[in-house]
């Protein structure tokens, strides 16, 4: 998978967890401070990358301020997906 | 019964440099909740002797996890007068409903490792006038008052007496475990103190011998603080809601081998699903996990039941369990029989009886009646939530009006929607739940708002609007903006297509 496949794949969970497609319009929009995703989300949305991904994502991995816009969440999973 | 006061005080003498609570905020042994809260329950007497303060008027206390909290409680307690917990998350706005609701003269601020009392003067001018010049009478049996969300857009306090608090400790204490094997015991709490499950895990706790470790929105908010605070204060019997272990088990570390400590589980403030339950039990094969249901109007819980693999096969939902001793349920059909335990099957309204049922809600005499039948010798409350009997079990599967709860959190849709509605630009509004696995997910809002856009800013703005007036779990996630409502056919608005939607 290539990192446009990985960005693609990403934005598609995150749209879909959000209902709403200004992620994809704003990448750095906050996804917290906006009330797009609440804690529940964002374990599904790990969960969902694990799966989609392969990879081990644990929430206490990450510092809120690493995950909370659609362009740093893409740039975490593509580090893991290496 | 159990009463909480004396076995305060009981071990306090045994081992007052016991803890019995913790937080970030601070530690607090059993000696010093007793000294504490006589010197702070010395200065309300004071009060009282100034006549500032009435026998058995409701003191409100405001604060969040401070050790001060329990130590305002106790004092409360002790002087016989009601204390309704405020959580430092709640909108100014709302406290100030509940202040005048209540129209205490007397707060106590938990800040800065103080307890802080002040008065309250200019809750007197919010007082309506029907209220003047009645004699208000004040009941001094009444343990504590905790608000929930009432239907039309106002709280409405629950107040419970220091007997519906002792009968269901007797109870509680001795659920998943002999009340002997809790003491010393580490118990988890993760509710604020304006949620009456906050009341299963500390008071247990206190009824126990035991400490309490309570987690701080602080803490919450970061997932590596929240595990770092479990594996250093160790809880063996955790109390919390099943959203919330659902966060904690997307951890990988969360499982028997890191976390030999917790031995029960208990749940109770929403549906415990089964796959919350499965990978409970995955994770941790030898600890016990225990359900419980009940209202707030019942002093938090009614009834438990160990989840077993076999419940988790069965083609129900998970049980809620056992109705304690002391209260008796029946199932209020919708052709008005009257259905007993020992009748499975037979779907209808849960309704409760018995030593832990509410006083009543708080001055809402009208209210009162509607929700709490006279019956001889007692009160029933009708819970407005759906459910049958089975095998000697209580199943609950929903509600039959338009209360939800979401992550625990007991909300009306009718609150919610009024306080949408009290923006200018808003004509019409439905407020509908989202549901995954069956379970309330989030709330999405339906907006009828012709000068608006309808714009992702324009959601914003109803949300920002709605935060001022309300808890932030009581907004909408999702606001949506159509042209109209869509209606059945006898003119209601149909709330099944707009869920269907959401």
């Amino acid at each position: 998978m290539n990192r446009n496949q990985v960005e693609e794949k990403v934005l598609d969970i995150i749209q879909e967890i959000c209902d709403d497609d200004i992620i994809r319009q704003e990448k750095d929009i906050n996804l917290l401070d906006e009330g797009l995703i609440d804690s529940l989300d964002y374990i599904d949305m790990l969960v969902q990358f694990e799966e989609a991904f392969d990879i081990i994502m644990s929430p206490s991995e990450f510092t809120r301020e690493e995950m909370d816009t659609p362009q740093k969440i893409i740039n975490q999973v593509a580090k893991r997906v290496g | 019964m159990i009463n909480v006061l004396e076995r305060i005080e009981f071990f306090a003498s045994k081992d007052c440099d016991r803890l019995v609570f913790k937080s970030v905020s601070g530690n607090l042994s059993y000696g010093q909740l007793w000294e504490s809260s006589e010197v702070l329950a010395a200065r309300i007497g004071a009060l009282e002797a100034e006549g500032i303060l009435k026998r058995g008027e409701p003191i409100a206390v405001y604060g969040h996890k401070e050790p001060e909290m329990i130590v305002s409680f106790i004092a409360c307690a002790r002087m016989g007068h009601p204390y309704c917990p405020l959580d430092r998350s709640m909108p100014e706005s709302r406290i100030k409903d509940i202040l005048s609701e209540i129209g205490t003269p007397v707060m106590i601020r938990c800040e800065d490792g103080e307890a802080k009392l002040y008065c309250v003067t200019e809750s007197k001018s919010h007082k309506n006038t029907s209220d003047m010049g009645k004699q208000r009478v004040f009941d001094e049996d009444i343990m504590y008052i905790i608000f929930t969300s009432g239907s039309t857009g106002k709280p409405k306090g629950v107040e419970i007496t220091r007997d519906n608090l002792g009968n269901f400790l007797e109870w509680m204490t001795g659920v998943a475990t002999d009340i002997n094997e809790k003491e010393g015991k580490v118990f988890l709490n993760q509710a604020p103190y304006s949620f009456d499950l906050s009341v299963m895990d500390t008071y247990t706790a206190l009824a126990s011998g035991g400490t309490i470790v309570s987690l701080d929105k602080k803490v919450l908010v970061n997932p590596a603080k929240t595990m770092e605070f479990l594996r250093s204060e160790k809880p063996e019997y955790w109390i919390s809601t099943p959203s919330f272990v659902d966060m904690i088990l997307a951890e990988k570390d969360f499982t028997q081998e890191k976390f030999p400590d917790i031995h029960v589980f208990y749940f109770c403030g929403e549906r415990l699903t089964k796959s919350t339950a499965e990978k409970l039990l995955n994770a941790f094969p030898d600890a016990k996990v225990i359900n419980t249901y009940g209202p707030t109007e019942s002093t938090v819980a009614i009834s438990q039941v160990e989840i077993r693999r076999e419940h988790i096969a069965g083609e129900d939902e998970l049980p809620v369990g056992q109705v304690k001793p002391g209260t008796t349920v029946f199932i209020g059909m919708e052709n008005g029989y009257i259905a007993t335990a020992g009748e499975d099957g037979k779907v209808g309204e849960i309704l409760i009886e018995g030593n832990t049922v509410a006083k009543g809600y708080f001055r809402a005499p009208e209210k009162t009646d509607t929700a709490f039948e006279k019956i001889s010798g007692g009160r029933r409350y009708h819970t407005g939530d759906l459910g049958y009997f089975k095998g000697g079990l209580l199943y609950c599967i929903g509600r039959t009006d338009l209360q939800v709860k979401v992550h625990g959190y007991r909300m009306e849709l009718g609150d919610i929607e009024a306080n949408i509605l009290s923006m200018k630009e808003v004509e019409a509004v439905c407020v509908v739940p989202k549901r995954s696995d069956g379970k309330i997910r989030s709330l999405t809002g339906f907006v009828v708002a012709p000068t608006m856009e309808g714009s992702f800013g324009d959601g914003k703005k109803v949300k920002a609007h709605l935060k001022a007036l309300l808890p932030e779990y009581m907004v909408p996630k999702k606001i949506k903006f159509i042209d109209n409502m869509p209606m059945t056919s006898n003119g209601k608005v149909d709330r099944k297509k707009l869920e269907e939607e959401a």
